[in-house]
């Protein structure tokens, strides 16, 4: 054990060590960094303390003189499960380009590497800790933003949008030949009522295709009941889900976003006339 | 233990976790279960099914697994379960390229490599992706090796060639049904030579294992399994009807391929019907793929594994059945490589997802699901079976989980998953299932252990907060400890040095185990002073008195200490005493060229003793044979670690039969000796022979290639090489000789010469000769010159001299060889004070060349002594003591080698077990037409002998005893045969029972009248 002393001589060194690492390596502020390439790469997002440099939060993670263990001050952004991480310690696996030492605080983009008792997370980015409030609202901004992209890219892609009724579903009339596999989509036929056109040509008759299966290939994909009112975003003889060997011919809505409420029909407007 | 959160969890679950610890503190745990879910995911209601393990075999706490369980920040790749503690806790890593979650997913370690494969069915674009990573812990995605579409369902096998062709590299075989195969033959193995080092994609190629036509497709299960001597085996279900829908009619297949898939054609080494691949059940009605047991889907149902100890020994495990009620896992065996399968010897209604696995000691488990209760109140029991034999009694039973049928938010069809999986790593079983996750100790009979916050009083999940969490389907982690590590003890394949060597895994991981292992000899009685913690072997000698007298030594560890208690273990040495395919001999065997005066060694191990200790100085003696390499083993046995039966006695050392048995079984050691022999200064030489035996049981050609090193080659003077028998032709290191159709216990003989141009005392000179299958060396041995001095170089040649002459006069062939031998003594006694004229006198009035030339007799010289008797009179009469003591031992290897060829002419107890096994395989041949009624006896009491033999349990004194009542059988095969021969050979054989040895020639005589007079066979065995 250090003296009374001794313990008390450091104390002054240690925090002037802590200033003196900060500011010359201050890491960039929100204007300086490409915010919305990190979001891509990272999925925990936090303010947070190295206390450790060359060490890991469980002896089953992999050491070397890049891992960290970091204090979580406020969790800036992640899934559910992690939101309550305020407080608790990760292992961070620092990236080459920054420099690193105890005491050092700093805002962490991190992506998923090992969850046991505690997590361990790869770092793709850093940002200057005073900007975490712009980075969290610059990051729920872009949020907003990506979440409109996608969807915008389903609108983009789809040869026929409509709002509609599912007036009947019952199994698709199978094709001969097809190989039998536990991941086969077993698809079924909705009949669709439509009520309006939003883009391409309306239909005679519109059947939609959907994947019934619980499989865990198919576990995501909307399953139609009778009587769903949405709006379709619907493909024609798609090529991107399931094996091809497998696919059938006709209208598919596979992707969960290709199933909106009607109460978002004029957002989903706006995208398509931009989308043109 | 279970191991509650550091920081996230609530006083009240801490204390829960600690009582249940306290619970189970102190009882032995056979086996144990574990919740794979980690801490940090405490609040997850996934349904994580369809699991997968992997145990890395270099490092059995290395373990990885897979499920459906996605990443839980959406990073766009999926995890796996990591594990560095032997599975005690868990930990996700995420490094499945395509997707949050994975579809299908399968994964296996190399055998010693540490690499990581897997083959997955993406996500995202539903494709099949091959995979692999060096590191299974670090950062980073796994490398995409293949990536494809329209495939489905890999499953994962992958091993390291330990020896032989290949040795080194990893062999991937990943089963899988390829819709795009053509003519719906889709069952197909993937595989790769060289998975770790080869640049994607890795050269995997598809082998089609379907050859029959089917409905349009085989069934989703196709299931490798691979040995360590690189027999391949693959099981699936081929669809012959029902390819439209409803329930298929199937054949349950099995496919064999001997060398690591590589065959030509591959796979095909089995038969059935004209069509590779033996069908192992027949038209069997397979209820549809929704078809639902409970809640879970069937209707693929399928297992394979082989038996470590033999590749001919595999268990096959599948469903059937045309309604949940009636769907059955059936469990069958077969002892002959799959040709031929036993009946049912498990049968388990209302099961799926079965796992078979089989240990190092032969001890098989088969792992099943069992749907129990009423509608409404149903539940998944999970069953761990394990059997000593091949289920043909009831087996042992643990029931490691019983939960509700009941499946949380999840309303599929595949709740549990399709499959589950088990693996065997040396004798200890691991394996993975899912299942309800509600938190009551009663579910679990076996115990268990959850990562995952949980009220066990309340049965209820918690969440980082403390808050309930619903139950869903997790997996769990279970390992059977079968022999406890205090109760392990082995002797080291390998020492690298100080803190680095052999810890006793099975197999262990060096392929050049004969070389390193602490089994060792030396010239005298004490163990020699080690060298970086290895063993100072010493090459063993030959001879008579002193010459021949050598010492064994095992140096002896145990894994963990125990509570309490000592015990005993028993070190038993064994012998092969010539070169290529010689086989094992010890103490039980009577071999008159081997003597064994002292008893087994024992050690006895206190409870605070983990080793090493070395066994006393165990004394055995080597007569004056003509081989110049040797290989001595031990088999170490201990209160409830028995070293693993067959034993190698009986048995030729090398690869793959003994070689798998050593490096399979940490009680199995062996290493390679060489003898000296006696060159002399400026002029010295070699002029000495090798033996060669067929140990196998079929007559085959044997292809050896010399090999020496290139520092070597040049002092090697006028070198010649020559089979016995035949032309000598000038040595060429690389060239190969052709020793053709050796009949099974037939000995060859080759015969090295050449000059040295001289060097410094001690210089070894080598020459190998190595056995080749192919392209690449699998056994061997070494011909070796040591350069001396003339004075030691005389002391041997008057040792060899009165071993030699003391062995023609042990046979009674003249009185003057034994003086010859007493003269040889006499000098002997002055010890270094022997001149080089006292020297030259003794060979110049020696009677050695007239008494060699007698003991030849008229009969066919094979091994030139008339040209050596020359030579020794030419050197003697030049005068130039080093010219003789180069044509003295020349002669006397010589004779020494007729003397021994002639001792084995009269049969060779060594054998014994061998010519048994073959007796055997020639009954399994004999068409249906042509077997006696007593054929199926005879077999039934040579498996029993070969067991015990195996076992140690019989030996040569029991041959007569096991060979007289077959005698009738005998005589009823040749007369049915038709064969004189037989019936002429048996009269002899009925008049030895007396002698073993010259019961063995007999015998050996018998089974070669027999083997000539059995029709052809249609199958062929490969050679091993």
């Amino acid at each position: 054990m250090p003296s009374e002393r001794f313990r008390h001589s450091r104390l002054p060194q240690a925090c002037l060590a802590g200033l003196l690492f900060l500011l010359p390596t201050a890491a960039p502020g929100a204007q300086d960094l490409d915010l919305a390439s990190l979001k891509k790469q990272s999925q925990l997002v936090f303010l947070g303390t190295i206390e450790k440099v060359g060490a890991a939060t469980e002896a089953g993670f992999p050491v070397d003189e890049r891992t960290a263990v970091v204090r979580v001050d406020r969790v800036l952004r992640s899934t559910d499960p992690f939101r309550a991480l305020n407080g608790r310690e990760v292992t961070v696996q620092l990236s080459q380009e920054q420099p690193a030492a105890k005491g050092d605080t700093a805002v962490f983009f991190t992506r998923s590497w090992l969850y046991g008792k505690t997590l361990a997370v790869v770092e793709v980015g850093r940002g200057d800790p005073r900007e975490a409030e712009a980075f969290t609202r610059k990051m729920q901004e872009t949020d907003v933003k990506e979440a409109e992209e996608k969807l915008g890219g389903r609108i983009a892609t789809a040869e026929l949008i409509v709002v509609g009724t599912v007036i009947r579903v019952r199994p698709a009339p199978g094709e001969k030949g097809r190989p039998i596999t536990e991941h086969d989509p077993d698809w079924w036929e909705a009949t669709v009522a439509v009520d309006s056109v939003e883009k391409g040509h309306r239909p005679s008759d519109l059947r939609v295709l959907f994947a019934n299966s619980t499989d865990e290939m198919w576990i995501d994909s909307p399953k139609l009941r009778q009587g769903l009112v949405a709006v379709f975003l619907l493909r024609h003889d798609q090529q991107e889900k399931g094996m091809p060997a497998l696919r059938l011919a006709g209208w598919t809505a596979l992707d969960p976003l290709d199933l909106q409420p009607p109460a978002r029909i004029a957002r989903l407007r706006a995208l398509i006339k931009a989308s043109r | 233990m279970n191991r509650p959160a550091l920081r996230a969890t609530s006083r009240i679950v801490l204390l829960l976790s600690l009582g249940f610890a306290a619970a189970r503190a102190g009882q032995p745990q056979a086996v144990q279960v574990i919740n794979m879910i980690p801490n940090s995911l405490s609040g997850e209601t996934n349904r994580d099914s369809e699991p997968n393990v992997a145990v890395n075999p270099a490092n059995p706490s290395q373990i990885a697994a897979t499920a459906f369980t996605p990443d839980p920040l959406n990073s766009g790749s999926g995890p796996i379960f990591v594990s560095t503690d032997g599975g005690l806790t868990w930990t996700l890593n995420v490094v499945l390229p395509g997707g949050n979650r994975t579809v299908d997913v399968t994964l296996r370690f190399g055998g010693t490599s540490n690499v990581l494969y897997a083959g997955i069915l993406r996500s995202d674009n539903s494709h099949l992706s091959l995979l692999r990573k060096a590191n299974y812990l670090a950062a980073g995605l796994m490398t995409v090796l293949v990536d494809r579409a329209n495939e489905d369902q890999p499953y994962t096998q992958a091993t390291t060639v330990l020896g032989g062709p290949g040795v080194g590299l990893d062999r991937v075989y990943i089963g899988h049904n390829d819709f795009n195969a053509p003519a719906g033959k889709t069952a197909t193995v993937e595989q790769s030579l060289d998975a770790a080092t080869a640049a994607p994609p890795a050269n995997l190629t598809s082998q089609r294992i379907e050859v029959r036509t089917t409905c349009g497709q085989d069934g989703p299960s196709i299931r490798p399994a691979m040995h360590a001597d690189g027999t391949v085996y693959a099981a699936f279900f081929r669809w012959s009807a029902g390819c439209g829908g409803g329930s298929n009619t199937a054949d349950v297949i099995v496919v064999r391929d001997n060398l690591w898939g590589t065959g030509a054609p591959s796979y095909q080494a089995i038969t059935d019907g004209g069509f590779a691949g033996v069908r192992v059940a027949t038209g069997v009605t397979i209820a549809s793929l929704s078809t639902l047991l409970g809640t879970q889907r069937i209707g693929s149902s399928l297992s394979i594994a082989v038996d470590p100890r033999n590749s001919r020994t595999v268990y096959v495990a599948w469903g059937d059945g045309t309604t949940a009620n009636t769907y059955t896992l059936h469990v069958r065996q077969s002892t002959d490589g799959g040709a031929t399968w036993s009946a049912d010897r498990r049968a388990i209604v209302k099961a799926t997802n079965p796992s078979l696995a089989v240990n190092t000691s032969g001890r098989v488990a088969f792992l099943y699901q069992k749907l129990t209760g009423s509608p409404g109140s149903q539940r998944w029991e999970t069953h761990l079976e394990r059997s000593d034999n091949g289920f043909t009694t009831a087996p042992t039973d643990v029931i490691l989980a019983n939960v509700p049928d009941a499946n949380g938010t999840y309303v599929g069809v595949n709740p549990i998953g399709d499959y589950t999986h088990m693996m065997a790593v040396g004798k200890n079983f691991y394996g993975v299932f899912s299942g309800n996750n509600t938190p009551d100790m009663a579910n679990f009979p076996s115990g268990i252990t959850y990562q995952r916050n949980v009220d066990w009083v309340g049965h209820v999940l918690k969440d980082l907060a403390n808050q309930p969490v619903t139950v869903s389907i997790d997996p769990f982690f279970f390992r059977t400890t079968e022999l406890a590590a205090q109760d392990d003890f082995y002797v080291r394949d390998w020492t690298d040095g100080p803190g680095n060597g052999d810890t006793g895994l099975e197999p262990s991981t060096h392929s050049v185990f004969y070389a390193t292992s602490d089994v060792w000899n030396r010239r005298g009685t004490l163990p020699g002073t080690f060298v970086n913690d290895q063993p100072p072997s010493e090459p063993a000698g030959n001879g008579a008195g002193n010459i021949g007298d050598n010492w064994a030594f095992a140096r002896i560890r145990r894994n963990a200490l125990p509570v309490s208690g000592s015990k005993t273990v028993t070190a038993h040495f064994l012998i092969s005493k010539f070169g290529t395919g010689s086989n094992y001999v010890d103490s039980t065997v009577g071999d008159p060229d081997l003597s064994f005066p002292d008893p087994d060694p024992t050690l006895n191990f206190t409870a605070a003793d983990l080793g090493p200790f070395i066994t006393t100085a165990w004394h055995w003696h080597l007569n004056a044979i003509a081989s110049t390499h040797l290989c001595m083993a031990v088999e170490i046995s201990a209160p409830g670690d028995p070293f693993v039966a067959p034993s190698l006695v009986g048995s030729a050392p090398g690869w793959p039969t003994t070689d798998l048995r050593v490096i399979f079984d940490n009680n199995k050691a062996q290493r390679n000796l060489s003898l000296s022999t006696t060159p002399a200064r400026g002029i010295g030489g070699i002029d000495t022979y090798g033996i060669v035996h067929n140990a196998a049981t079929f007559r085959r050609d044997i292809v050896l290639r010399t090999q020496v090193s290139p520092d070597v080659a040049p002092r090697l003077l006028g070198a010649s090489i020559q089979l016995i028998g035949g032309t000598a032709q000038p040595f060429r290191p690389g060239d190969t000789i052709v020793i053709p159709d050796v009949q099974p216990g037939e000995n060859r003989w080759v015969g090295l010469t050449f000059q040295t141009s001289g060097g410094k005392e001690g210089d070894t000179l080598p020459v190998e000769l190595q056995e080749m299958v192919g392209n690449t060396p699998v056994n061997g041995f070494t011909l070796a010159a040591q350069l001396a001095s003339i004075n030691t170089v005389i002391l041997q040649n008057l040792e060899i001299h009165r071993s030699v002459l003391t062995r023609l006069a042990a046979g009674g062939f003249d009185p003057q060889a034994q003086k010859e031998a007493d003269a040889a003594a006499s000098l002997l006694k002055l010890g270094d004070q022997v001149t080089e004229s006292q020297y030259s006198d003794f060979v110049k009035s020696s009677s050695l060349t007239s008494l060699a030339s007698r003991y030849l007799g008229t009969g066919a010289d094979l091994f030139s002594i008339q040209k050596a008797i020359s030579g020794l009179t030419s050197a003697v009469g030049s005068g130039v003591v080093d010219q003789v003591a180069v044509a003295h031992p020349a002669l006397l290897n010589r004779l020494d080698s007729l003397v021994t060829q002639r001792a084995l002419d009269a049969g060779d107890v060594a054998d014994v077990l061998q010519m048994v096994r073959w007796q055997s395989d020639l009954y399994k041949q004999l068409p249906a037409t042509l077997a006696p009624q007593c054929s199926a006896s005879l077999l039934d009491q040579s498996a029993a002998f070969i067991d015990a033999y195996q076992q140690r349990k019989a030996g040569a004194k029991d041959y007569a005893g096991f060979l007289t009542p077959l005698f009738d059988c005998f005589d009823q095969t040749a007369k049915t045969l038709g064969s004189t021969a037989a019936e002429s050979a048996l009269a002899t054989l009925e008049g030895s029972v007396s002698d073993p040895t010259a019961l063995e020639k007999a015998h050996r005589a018998f089974l070669l009248a027999l083997q000539d007079a059995v029709p052809p066979q249609q199958t062929t065995v490969a050679v091993k």
